[in-house]
């Protein structure tokens, strides 16, 4: 009777979660079916260069999202690693969970306002407009990554260490802290570059969908999703594709540490 | 002569006094204990001496020299934590050479001083390159206490130091510590909650009470 209870019960608990792994992987499963069934459709998109421009674009706004995360995150972890300050708490809630949350819309309607056409600093509808959207939703993925490192390395005691040997505080951070963190730090700005991929709302809203200037692989799928829906699917392969491939190398970076 | 001199050391949090008018000598060679229920100021005397935490009045002398003011990696202090702190991203050369290193002595001089703390701590050289996640426990404390020696530390700073070690090993791994701390005549301060461990490794055994230290002794 207990025996055959716990059966019953390993068999729903194996129900449920195979029904959320479906849901999960239907998307993915039914653009490869598309693709192969229809793989003609790709045609147009290889001989499309507004196509191309968008996939341009989103690879280098998300690459200088990448180079600015990859600035500021080092700095601003150790400061909350390390240091004591008003509102800490709150603040890196405002840097990390509320950005992840933020609805897109708003992030988009905000920096209309704030560097719009009515504001001193004229930024709407430029390339700069794309890479300001896609910066606040992407880089709390890495400075969650390496903050969370450093608090471990904090709690370890090994910075303690290099003090008591010498180091200042550039040699902590430079020859025990970042390359002790170096696995996180890559796996925290291949995510920011996935999501940086990925983002739409708030370059919709503040940068528009100017071809050849701001419009990226999102905004061009968006545009032409009941138009020319084939053409929309060759982009979303295209931007799950390179997810994929972000997620599985950030993956394979985690997995490997020994650290 | 004392090497370590601590005089009428108070260090509050508000209206608490957790270190109150605290003294504390040791001398050359000395390896002292200090005990103490959590949270009563154990971590607090050990920041003072490190220099994160700057006492509120009293002082700190370390071979003649007042500390006050002066940065932690000045003091020429070798801070020693749980599991030894050895660096995971170096080898066991470049952990052992770390402090030179940083110094930016040359290499020449770097090795030859590895060498000779290899031979000081009683290591075989083929362990250098190895990655210190490869090492035993016996190794990585040679490790740690070479590393430290580089720098020529007044005086060393146990933090829990047998309190990763596995029961069985535990009496065993303190004698060897003290053993190569007392081969090395610098003084030496162990932090430590376990009575055992404080008979194991010290001569001299303060409990911290009170904000201050009174001399104790352990019934085995």
């Amino acid at each position: 009777m207990e025996r055959h209870k716990k059966q019953y019960t390993e068999q729903v608990l194996t129900v449920f979660a195979f029904s959320w792994i479906a849901w999960f992987l239907f998307p993915i499963l039914f653009l490869i079916g598309a693709l192969v069934f229809k793989f003609s459709a790709l045609q147009p998109i290889i001989s499309d260069d507004r196509f191309w421009w968008a996939f341009i674009i989103s690879l280098i706004s998300a690459f200088v999202v990448v180079v600015l995360t990859a600035l500021f995150v080092v700095p601003t972890a150790y400061v909350f690693a390390y240091k004591e300050f008003r509102f800490k708490k709150f603040l890196e809630t405002l840097l990390i969970e509320i950005p992840q949350t933020l609805p897109p819309v708003a992030v988009g309607v905000i920096y209309v306002f704030a560097f719009g056409v009515h504001s001193p600093i004229h930024l709407a509808f430029t390339f700069a407009a794309v890479v300001i959207a896609k910066l606040i939703v992407s880089a709390p993925f890495a400075l969650g990554y390496v903050l969370r490192k450093f608090r471990e390395i904090r709690a370890s005691k090994i910075d303690l260490v290099a003090r008591s040997l010498g180091a200042n505080t550039y040699t902590v951070i430079f020859r025990v802290l970042v390359p002790m963190a170096r696995q996180d730090i890559i796996a925290g700005l291949t995510l920011a570059w996935a999501r940086a991929m990925g983002e739409f709302g708030g370059s919709l809203i503040f940068a528009g969908v100017i071809a050849y200037k701001t419009e990226i692989l999102p905004t061009y799928a968006n545009r032409i999703v009941h138009t020319d829906p084939f053409l929309a699917l060759g982009a979303t392969a295209i931007m799950v594709l390179f997810s994929i491939i972000a997620l599985t190398t950030a993956r394979i970076v985690l997995t490997k540490k020994k650290i | 002569m004392p090497i370590v001199v601590i005089t009428q050391l108070v260090k509050a949090y508000g209206a608490h006094r957790v270190l109150d008018r605290l003294n504390l000598e040791i001398a050359a060679g000395e390896i002292v204990a200090l005990m103490g229920k959590s949270g009563v100021g154990k971590t607090t005397l050990l920041s003072c001496i490190l220099g994160f935490e700057k006492p509120d009045s009293g002082s700190i002398e370390i071979d003649g020299y007042d500390v006050a003011g002066v940065a932690i990696e000045e003091r020429r202090l070798a801070y020693v934590p749980q599991d030894y702190g050895l660096f995971p991203h170096l080898s066991v050369r470049d952990n052992i050479a770390f402090g030179m290193t940083i110094r930016k002595k040359p290499h020449t001089e770097i090795d030859q001083r590895v060498q000779e703390l290899l031979h000081t701590v009683e290591l075989p050289k083929i362990i250098l390159n190895r990655g210190v996640d490869r090492l035993s426990g016996g190794e990585r404390q040679r490790v740690a206490l070479a590393r430290a020696l580089a720098v020529e530390p007044k005086l060393f700073l146990f933090d829990e130091p047998l309190s990763a070690v596995d029961i069985e090993t535990r009496g065993e791994v303190g004698a060897e510590l003290r053993r190569n701390i007392k081969k090395l005549n610098i003084p030496a301060i162990v932090i430590t909650h376990d009575p055992n461990d404080a008979r194991t490794l010290a001569d001299t055994i303060y409990r911290l009470e009170g904000g201050v230290l009174q001399k104790t002794t352990i019934k085995a």
